[in-house]
């Protein structure tokens, strides 16, 4: 299929980032290195390569969205309240995924209607979208139907993880909508130059406002995966999973102003940042120690990316 | 040879907050003709063509396209009415290809509602080779040249059937060569019918490129005349409203025996090959020659931001070993950037903080800045060089080209530079402003300042340079004295047209 040659894989650190960290955790354990393992990673890449695809789409229009993580736990609440009640899985993960939709449809009218920094605008969300749901359910609520877990447990055709394949599957439409579809172009424009978007008719605020609405609902989406995972809901769900979407997005190849970067290299990053994680549980790290190492892989790479810029501009 | 006519414009007024920016403009346009539109900077040009290209919109009069009234309100409809833009600093996006930037908010989808994008490089394809250009089409719009980049804009008016085409100083960053493919392939335009709105700052594009010719001032049409015939010196009168003519400014040679800068064989292993010139102390020396000739890169070099593998610097008799900016500005030299607003100003300060920024030292009390002291400072620039503005703590961001320089200017006379390099010293900037600068200059070579400017206008360098070098490729191909300066002998050894 002709989209698939479209992701294009970017001369990126991301590939280098996931060799190297294979082979460190290999060699500190040698049972890292085993299918078994590496499924397992599949299935928890899920909640963190779509918050990537989150911040990947708000990169590309020059903002950053950091309500994302909020939105995860809040529609793992909401799902775990209404199912708990009674109501059927799928209704209530639907009203979930609405909610953290219509958040972030407010986010998008917000930005694309004032002038009030995004980041401030999507920070403010966060702390609202959380709150929302400590409100709503105090602290751990766990899932009376455990037929939930089935989203995270199931296996394609008995052999790929349910959470991959729709990982896999949710990249792919992605991907297709920015190569296929006019929606792609202009997305890329208003990130390459917004004023020349503006005058060459694109619908800016309305490109915005569907940006962030689709972060609301991946976001939620991504805080299902999540809870399903342990059949549980929490607010804080997802707290630290908009930095780390960010990093991924950068890892990849997409440029902190915008404009560029390809969906596959968020895809990658997401990885290299899963696998790495994995291998420091693997190893019995500290979960102290694994923040530490996290924020300063992140650190590396954004300033990576600032120096890879200045390089080019150098060069010419 | 009458033309039809195409579009119209009767009695336009717009109003901003408080200023009435057009007022009973009348313009009209005729089948296949370039009309330049003339004016200072804030005459109302760039007003005008907002609203041909529907971003703003009337509020008293009417446009006829035509023949028939037409209510332009969006660039959408803009488009729709075959009027095509194509602003001074382009309207593409870097990261897309040349097809992508072509079709840009129009792009072409098959049943399926996907982008057709074999339509788009085929077309974007026989678009270029009709222009004679050889680009592909899936070329980066930011790896090309900006005469290249031109082209595009061009190739995009065309792929929306344009008929009005407006140019908003289309030959502000082009090479004399780049420019006279620009005049061909507008010829080649007007051949298919279209209509050009050409605005310029550029008085001798007038006649080589001009039918007619608009001039406005202060939001006033004035008149329309025939570009070919029409005298220059009396089109810049109508634009001021004042007689100024584009005689010498300099009167006097003030050149001292004391040299300012003595250069010998400087190179860069890259550009510049053994580039030899000297500046006395009153006197006004230009680098002339094309874009790209090396005559930015040299100034830079010699001011510090650049870096050299070879040759000498003396600056007032002492030699310097790796110039940097820090300490050319302690030996009193000062640079004037080509591009003011991305590097010789800090436009969201006022004006009172660009002025002294590069020599604070003066306006320090123990350990603090003097705000008294850099008022005063301030203060007593905005008279010299009679800077227009609403006070000195406005941002200069709002000031026009012409004020904007000269705070420039202002900035390096705060430091009591007695060595200043101009580049491009008037560019961007309207006829008014450029005699004041002139002047201004002038005055300084009479005080013993010494300059050294660059200037791609040749009637500015025949204004008021004393000796001119001309460079070509890297290397100084002529040094010549102002009597035996013409237009003609510059652009001869600019471009190689003599041996030398």
């Amino acid at each position: 299929m002709s989209v698939l040659k479209k992701i294009r894989l970017p001369q990126t650190t991301a590939l280098y980032g996931i060799v190297f960290t294979i082979i460190v955790f290999s060699i500190w354990n040698h049972s890292f290195f085993a299918i078994g393992n590496f499924v397992n990673v599949s299935r928890q890449l899920a909640p963190l390569a779509i918050i990537a695809i989150c911040s990947f789409l708000a990169l590309m229009t020059h903002h950053t969205d950091l309500s994302v993580g909020g939105f995860m736990g809040l529609a793992g609440i909401v799902a775990c309240l209404l199912s708990n009640k009674g109501w059927n899985l799928f209704a209530a993960c639907a009203v979930a995924l609405l909610c953290t939709m219509f958040l972030g449809m407010i986010n998008g009218i917000i930005i694309a209607y004032t002038t009030i920094a995004p980041f401030i605008v999507t920070l403010a969300m966060m702390g609202i979208a959380q709150s929302i749901a400590s409100v709503l359910g105090r602290e751990s609520l766990k899932f009376a139907n455990e037929k939930f877990a089935v989203l995270n447990n199931a296996d394609v055709f008995g052999v790929i993880p349910l959470p991959f394949f729709i990982t896999v599957a949710l990249y792919l439409f992605i991907a297709f909508i920015l190569y296929k579809r006019k929606f792609g172009t202009q997305l890329y424009a208003i990130g390459g130059r917004e004023e020349s978007a503006l005058a060459s008719g694109i619908n800016v605020k309305r490109d915005k406002i569907i940006v962030f609405t689709i972060n609301g609902l991946l976001g939620g989406f991504a805080g299902l995966m999540f809870s399903s995972r342990i059949c549980a809901a929490n607010p804080t769900f997802g707290e630290g999973y908009e930095l780390q979407g960010i990093c991924s997005a950068v890892l990849g190849g997409t440029a902190l102003s915008g404009g560029k970067g390809s969906i596959g290299g968020a895809f990658l990053g997401a990885l290299a940042i899963q696998l790495i994680r994995n291998g420091m549980n693997f190893v019995g790290l500290n979960s102290n120690i694994q923040m530490i190492t996290i924020g300063v892989i992140l650190v590396i790479i954004i300033t990576m990316d600032t120096f890879r810029k200045e390089g080019k501009r150098n060069e010419k | 040879m009458d033309r039809k006519e195409i579009m119209r414009a009767e009695n336009v007024c717009k109003d901003f907050p408080g200023v009435r920016v057009l007022d009973n403009v009348n313009f009209d346009l005729r089948e296949g003709e370039v009309h330049i539109l003339l004016g200072e900077n804030g005459a109302g040009k760039s007003t005008l063509m907002k609203i041909l290209s529907g971003l703003y919109s009337i509020d008293e009069g009417q446009i006829y396209i035509d023949g028939k009234p037409v209510h332009i309100h969006s660039t959408w409809a803009s488009q729709e009415l075959g009027i095509s833009i194509i602003y001074q600093e382009f309207n593409l996006i870097p990261e897309l290809t040349v097809a992508q930037n072509i079709f840009l908010g129009r792009e072409p989808v098959n049943r399926f509602g996907n982008i057709d994008k074999q339509y788009m490089v085929n077309h974007a394809k026989e678009l270029m080779k009709s222009l004679n250009v050889d680009i592909s089409p899936n070329e980066k719009v930011k790896n090309l040249g900006v005469a290249y980049q031109q082209l595009v804009e061009v190739a995009k008016a065309i792929s929306q059937n344009a008929r009005i085409l407006i140019m908003d100083e289309p030959t502000a960053a082009l090479s004399d060569n780049e420019i006279e493919n620009l005049f061909e392939m507008i010829r080649s335009l007007q051949a298919r019918n279209v209509s050009i709105i050409y605005i310029s700052h550029r008085l001798q594009e007038i006649a080589q490129i001009g039918d007619r010719v608009t001039v406005l001032r202060d939001g006033h049409s004035i008149g329309t005349y025939d570009a070919k015939t029409t005298e220059l010196d009396f089109l810049i009168s109508k634009m001021v409203g004042r007689v100024v003519s584009q005689r010498r400014v300099r009167e006097i040679n003030t050149a001292r025996e004391e040299l300012a800068l003595e250069v010998k064989g400087l190179s860069d292993g890259k550009l510049l090959k053994d580039v030899s010139f000297n500046v006395h102390k009153g006197e006004i020396v230009a680098l002339s020659g094309l874009v790209g000739a090396g005559r930015t890169e040299t100034v830079h070099s010699v001011f510090g931001v650049r870096p050299c593998t070879e040759g000498t610097i003396r600056v007032f008799g002492e030699t310097v070993g790796k110039p940097n900016p820090r300490d050319s500005i302690r030996k009193h030299i000062g640079l004037l950037p080509e591009s003011r607003k991305e590097n010789g100003l800090a436009l969201i300060l006022p004006i009172s903080k660009n002025i002294t920024e590069s020599a604070l030292g003066k306006i320090k009390k123990r350990g603090f800045l003097d705000l008294k002291k850099e008022a005063d400072a301030a203060r007593e620039q905005v008279e010299k060089l009679n800077i227009v503005c609403n006070g000195i703590e406005k941002e200069v961001v709002f000031l026009s080209g012409g004020n904007q320089q000269k705070v420039v200017l202002g900035k390096w006379l705060f430091t009591e530079s007695e060595l200043l390099i101009f580049d491009e010293p008037t560019r961007g900037i309207d006829v008014g402003a450029r005699e004041e600068i002139y002047h201004i200059m002038n005055d300084l070579a009479s005080q013993g300042v010494a300059i050294l400017m660059i200037s791609s206008d040749l009637p500015e360098v025949l204004a008021i340079a004393d000796r001119v070098y001309v460079m070509r490729e890297g290397r100084i191909a002529a040094e010549l004295p102002y009597e035996q300066c013409t237009q003609e002998t510059i652009i001869s050894y600019a471009t190689g047209g003599n041996a030398g």
